[in-house]
């Protein structure tokens, strides 16, 4: 997606909420500039510090998930024996949603960030899973031999073959979960903490009918999920550009 | 002798065995063309040569030592041609040595000669791949792929070369192309080659010698000389067309 007409549609959203706020006036629909306004304010003060936590805590899981799972989805869609064995499980848990979760993992870990990253990473985790290891089951196993006959050994294969065969399915499985996973922060921030931009988005709302900041608490929530999309749309053209070579040419 | 087996025995399970007992040779520069029905056993015979599988008796020599691991020297050619789709035609051509610099010509130790930073673009070039090199697999025809597939190969400085079904999904000019090709190479540089393959023609076409697999257990195949096999015309001989018709006839009781 290109940048151009993202920023052309924020921008006709921003005029039809500044119309329909000139209609309502009400003060739970401030006008845009006012929140802007206050969004530039507070981002170097309070808000800027409850956005950094949450993008923290995202950024961790995605770590924690990716360095967990690629490698466990590798394993499993390679080895026939250990996919049988884990293949019900993982088929018991993928759908459930992982939201379910939040007061059990609250419970156990507290109000602390680690429980919070758990959270995420509960979430990122399965749908890396499934999808590296069903790209690593699909893998022709001539590509296999063929990049042996040539001499590589397991780090060779590691290096030249899943590596790059499982980037992108961590990519797809990132940009699918990512979008759920802010969700879900937030719902976890609600609960039983001091930092975050659940947090400061609950707390300016409904303690201190602060409306101003409680939007601009919601305009960074949305920043960080299109931010985290778009960052995981650059590493996708960077990493992987033979997806987006064009359609094979008549030669 | 660059192949010898010795009693080669195999089998995927123990009570079918797919050769018993095998005792072949190839000659250095030899090109052999392996013929069988399919089920026959011919890609697994280039895999056992290759090092990929191992015998369950008897033993095979490359190069007069026995064969335990993929050795440096054998370049193999399996059927759709094992290019790295995530790679260009350039970093196809260049993992073979990107391999050895890295892992050795085993995979495991580190590398026992100095090998050179350079890659020498000179099978690229020889091949035509040079103005598609930073093309991805996908978007070249499959010629193009098989070509790239073969310089990957001998940039490596093959002394034998195997090649599973290498014609098999290409247009008849493409193949024919590619067919004279390797008996250019196998001329030149006195490469070795087995191909395999389930078509009677290009067998009768490439094979100075064809080894003619039936259905396993394979004892003792039988090799079938042809002298003047890969000349120019001998696609329009006499001797081309009786050979492909004795071939035919002694493949067909086994289909």
């Amino acid at each position: 997606m290109k940048l151009r007409p993202i920023l052309l549609m924020s921008l006709l959203l921003l005029v039809i909420w500044q119309i329909l706020a000139m209609i309502v006036n009400l003060a739970i629909l401030p006008s845009p500039i006012l929140v802007i306004q206050t969004l530039f304010q507070e981002i170097f003060g309070d808000l800027g510090r409850h956005f950094l936590a949450s993008f923290l805590r995202v950024i961790a899981s995605m770590l924690l998930a990716v360095s967990l799972a690629a490698p466990a989805g590798l394993i499993l869609g390679q080895s026939k024996k250990l996919d049988e064995l884990f293949s019900p499980l993982i088929y018991l848990l993928y759908p459930i949603p992982k939201v379910v979760f939040v007061p059990i993992i609250i419970l156990f870990l507290g109000v602390t960030d680690l429980s919070k990253i758990v959270i995420i990473f509960v979430i990122l985790f399965f749908q890396i899973l499934v999808l590296v290891r069903d790209q690593a089951r699909s893998i022709r196993p001539e590509l296999v031999t063929s990049v042996k006959s040539l001499g590589a050994g397991r780090k060779g294969l590691f290096r030249f073959v899943y590596l790059p065969m499982s980037i992108p399915g961590i990519l797809t499985a990132l940009r699918q979960s990512v979008g759920t996973a802010v969700a879900v922060l937030y719902i976890a921030e609600l609960i039983a903490t001091q930092v975050g931009l659940g947090y400061y988005i609950y707390f300016q709302g409904s303690t201190m009918f602060n409306y101003p900041k409680m939007y601009a608490g919601v305009i960074m929530m949305a920043l960080m999920g299109l931010g985290l999309y778009l960052l995981i749309d650059l590493l996708q053209q960077k990493l992987c550009p033979w997806q987006f070579a064009d359609d094979k040419e008549i030669v | 002798m660059i192949v010898s087996t010795h009693s080669l025995s195999f089998g995927f399970s123990q009570d079918k065995p797919i050769f018993k007992g095998l005792d072949w040779e190839v000659a250095s520069g030899e090109r052999w063309a392996v013929l069988g029905p399919s089920g026959c056993g011919k890609s697994t015979l280039l895999l056992l040569l290759a090092g990929i599988l191992k015998p369950t008796e008897g033993e095979i020599k490359i190069g007069g030592h026995q064969i335990i691991r993929p050795r440096p020297r054998t370049g193999l050619i399996l059927q759709g041609y094992g290019l790295l789709p995530w790679a260009t035609v350039q970093q196809n051509y260049e993992l073979g040595l990107k391999l050895r610099k890295f892992y050795g010509p085993d995979g495991k130790h580190a590398p026992q000669e100095e090998v050179s930073n350079k890659v020498d673009p000179h099978w690229l070039k020889r091949l035509g791949l040079d103005d598609i090199k930073d093309r991805y697999p996908s978007q070249i025809s499959g010629g193009q792929q098989q070509r790239t597939a073969i310089a990957r190969t001998l940039t490596l400085n093959p002394d034998l070369l195997l090649m599973d079904e290498p014609f098999g999904s290409l247009d008849a000019p493409t193949s024919a192309a590619l067919q004279n090709l390797l008996i250019e190479l196998n001329q030149e540089d006195d490469l070795a080659m087995v191909l395999v393959t389930h078509a009677v023609e290009t067998a009768a076409f490439i094979g100075e010698k064809i080894l003619l697999l039936g259905n396993p257990p394979n004892v003792s195949p039988q090799i079938i000389q042809t002298p003047n096999s890969g000349t120019d015309n001998y696609r329009d001989t006499k001797e081309y067309h009786q050979l492909c018709q004795t071939l035919r006839s002694q493949l067909e009781p086994s289909l």
